[in-house]
């Protein structure tokens, strides 16, 4: 508390100095006017008295300018070490609450905790803000300008959102048009803290209803373009009196505001100014009771560079999702622990098979919302694993999000993955940031999932000697549970193929590619509708040669595969579902 | 989740076990759902009525892909909600959205059904129809 002492003094110093300067600059203007032809020197000794006092004068103008410059500097080092020690003893304070909220407490307790929570972290916010603002009016914020994908940053900004906007009750919609590859240059982490800054509002002033989200871009020129993106809630919405006043940059004024919604005012002023610093705009629509709709721009120019997914540890709320149960099947050893580590600091709950098998079992017994399955282990692989799950029983458990971890980083395996049923793949080593991400993506998609779930009953009773070569996950995702709707697809099925592989092998056999490929087009969507994963590559690789005419020789035999496999599926799917009545 | 049952929903799909998928998992949001199962068809519908959505595959029938046919579509009705559905992946490029126009893409998989309704649902609120 040293800094405001010495700011005191040298404030007295400087009104002091202030007041001798235009003593000074008076005298000077006094003396310019009577002496022509003398020009005062500084520093230089001169003999007559009326020098000495020009020469006084000039010293002391420059005096004074050197304790303005000193007090500025002051101020500034004032809230840097300022900001710094209010945030070590908060993020304490943060630390502590999240451990004595795992402890037993009553539902009072929990409540004042939580308040206690959300009052810190408004604090920081504004502390942050405080610090951001000053540096912005001072012209002394400096903007990144890195490469990243705008979406990936919008997604993950968006996404811990989401998750506390459930909490709440509201609906969230997330529109994307921007292009999920396109890599941009400029400041990503400004980007999100003025989008974090309006879903905060956003959130804050709506009770009931919902919040949209849209994304979309513009071009300005060849190499800019301009990101817009609004965001619409049902919330209390502003009066025109508030709405002129949110942007004001006086205190006084937002202090206002504070006090009437317990908010934090200065969010959108620093927003507007962060936009106008990347030459971007902020506009507002609201009507009181009936939200608002905030539109932000910001241009952006094109880079050309590819990056694969850039991680952003500082943004990332680990917190941000909530208690979820993953089951987690990996070989034994420091990566096993180290998983499962990471995760129970999330709030996760963390399990532990150490093979496939033993997922299986654990899946069967209880209930989790996702699981990891390492690739590569001895007894039964993640694939094989994978494929295991995707035909369980039971269609909630079937459908649950598996995250591959891979070691290797061919496209080839990628396709493999996915084919075999997996949501997703991660390659090792990952980061914490890294399989938040992926988690978050997959989870986020599972919650639709559940509105089609219903109790479901065994499809496939009969044992079947071959191993079954189709995958009606699909299907019978889609059917809710819907026996006949089931039935009716498979006999879509049995009934349309036998066509379409006739005239496959047709126009092979007269050498027609263009229509061999359009062809295998054809069966193509038809194998992957009913999961016929062992044929998903064939198919594409007859699609793709036959329209290119390259490798012509070697067509015949995947056609060959493709018709053995397919018949054998009508088989199978014959006696699996057609025939079992009772 | 019955909101509106008056929603238009055009369909551009040529796969007959697809087309039942999406008929299924589209049913409780409309009662009427046109099917067709080449672009061509569909510009020619466009003449006639205004649908609320469209559905549109890549890979059709006939002489026009998906993209090609979201092209004229886009001539037509700038702002209609068209969702593409597609086993073909990362259709969401500069490219495609600067040279055939803007759309909202979803890829087929496992889970993309339920979303393909969460999509189809919320076209309300950007519906072009007013």
């Amino acid at each position: 508390m040293e800094y405001t002492a010495k700011i005191k003094v040298l404030e007295d110093k400087l009104a002091l100095e202030r007041k001798a300067r235009k003593a000074a600059e008076a005298a000077l203007r006094r003396k310019e006017e009577n002496s022509k032809g003398l020009s005062p020197v500084v520093g230089k000794k001169v003999s007559s008295p009326k020098r000495l006092t020009e020469i006084e004068a000039q010293q002391r103008l420059l005096e004074a300018n050197t304790i303005i410059e000193e007090t500025a500097k002051a101020k500034k080092i004032f809230l840097e070490n300022m900001s710094h020690e209010i945030r070590i003893p908060m993020h304490g304070i943060l630390g502590i609450a999240g451990l004595l909220a795992k402890t037993s407490l009553s539902e009072r307790q929990h409540n004042y905790l939580k308040l206690i929570k959300d009052a810190t972290s408004n604090l920081l916010v504004i502390v942050n803000d405080v610090l951001d603002l000053e540096k912005i009016v001072n012209g002394k914020l400096k903007l990144e300008r890195i490469p990243f994908k705008i979406v990936d940053k919008i997604s993950i900004t968006v996404q811990s959102f989401i998750y506390q906007a459930e909490e709440k009750g509201l609906g969230v919609i997330f529109q994307n048009a921007i292009p999920g590859d396109l890599v941009v240059l400029g400041d990503p982490f400004r980007l999100s803290q003025v989008l974090n800054n309006i879903l905060s509002n956003a959130l804050k002033f709506t009770e009931q209803g919902s919040i949209i989200i849209t994304t979309s871009l513009q071009f300005a020129a060849s190499d800019v373009l301009v990101i817009e993106c609004t965001v619409k809630d049902t919330g209390v919405g502003m009066s025109p009196q508030i709405l002129n006043g949110v942007f004001e940059s006086t205190i006084q004024r937002n202090s206002t505001i504070l006090r009437k919604y317990g908010g934090k005012g200065l969010g959108l002023n620093i927003c507007k100014n962060l936009l106008k610093l990347q030459d971007g705009s902020l506009s507002i629509q609201s009507q009181e009771n009936q939200g608002s709709t905030v539109t932000f721009k910001v241009p952006f120019s094109i880079s050309e560079e590819k990056i694969p997914e850039i991680e952003l540890p500082m943004e990332i709320n680990y917190l941000g999702l909530g208690k979820r149960k993953v089951l987690v099947a990996e070989e034994e050893g420091l990566n096993h622990f180290i998983t499962k580590h990471i995760m129970e600091s999330w709030g996760f709950e963390v399990d532990m098979a150490t093979g496939g098998k033993q997922a299986l079992i654990m899946l069967q017994r209880d209930q989790y919302d996702l699981v990891l399955l390492d690739i590569q282990m001895t007894e039964m692989d993640g694939i094989a694993a994978t494929r295991r799950i995707r035909r369980m029983k039971d269609a909630d458990k079937a459908s649950i999000p598996i995250i591959g971890l891979t070691t290797q980083g061919l496209k080839n395996d990628h396709e493999l993955y996915l084919s075999a049923g997996m949501s997703d793949y991660l390659s090792k080593p990952f980061s914490e940031a890294k399989l938040f991400q992926v988690i978050t993506r997959n989870l986020i998609h599972n919650k639709t999932n559940s509105i089609n779930m219903e109790t479901n009953k065994a499809y496939q009773s009969e044992p079947i000697p071959y191993p079954v070569l189709y995958d009606l996950s699909m299907i019978n995702e889609v059917s809710g549970g819907d026996e006949d709707f089931v039935k009716k697809m498979v006999a879509l099925f049995i009934e349309t193929v036998p066509q379409n592989l006739k005239e496959l092998n047709s126009y092979m056999d007269l050498g027609d590619w263009d229509m061999v490929s359009k062809m295998a087009h054809k069966l193509k969507s038809t194998i992957d509708s009913m999961g016929i994963h062992s044929l998903n590559q064939d198919v594409r690789t007859v699609e793709h040669t036959a329209k290119k005419k390259e490798s012509l020789e070697n067509i015949p035999s995947l056609v060959h595969n493709i018709n053995i496999i397919i018949m054998q599926c009508i088989k199978q799917l014959d006696a699996a579902i057609m025939q079992p009545v009772r | 989740m019955n909101r509106n049952k008056k929603l238009l929903i055009f369909v551009v799909e040529d796969n007959l076990i697809y087309q039942q998928l999406i008929a299924k998992q589209l049913d409780s949001l409309s009662y009427a759902i046109q099917f067709f199962t080449q672009g061509e068809e569909c510009i020619n519908a466009l003449k006639v009525s205004l649908p609320d959505v469209i559905v549109l595959d890549n890979s059709l029938a006939g002489t026009m892909s998906g993209l090609e046919t979201l092209k004229v579509i886009r001539a037509l009705h700038p702002d209609l909600y068209v969702v593409l559905f597609s086993t073909d992946k990362a259709l969401d490029t500069l490219e495609n959205y600067s040279n055939y126009g803007s759309f909202v893409y979803l890829e087929k998989n496992i889970t993309a059904f339920a979303r393909l309704k969460d999509k189809v649902f919320f076209s309300e609120v950007f519906s072009s129809k007013v």
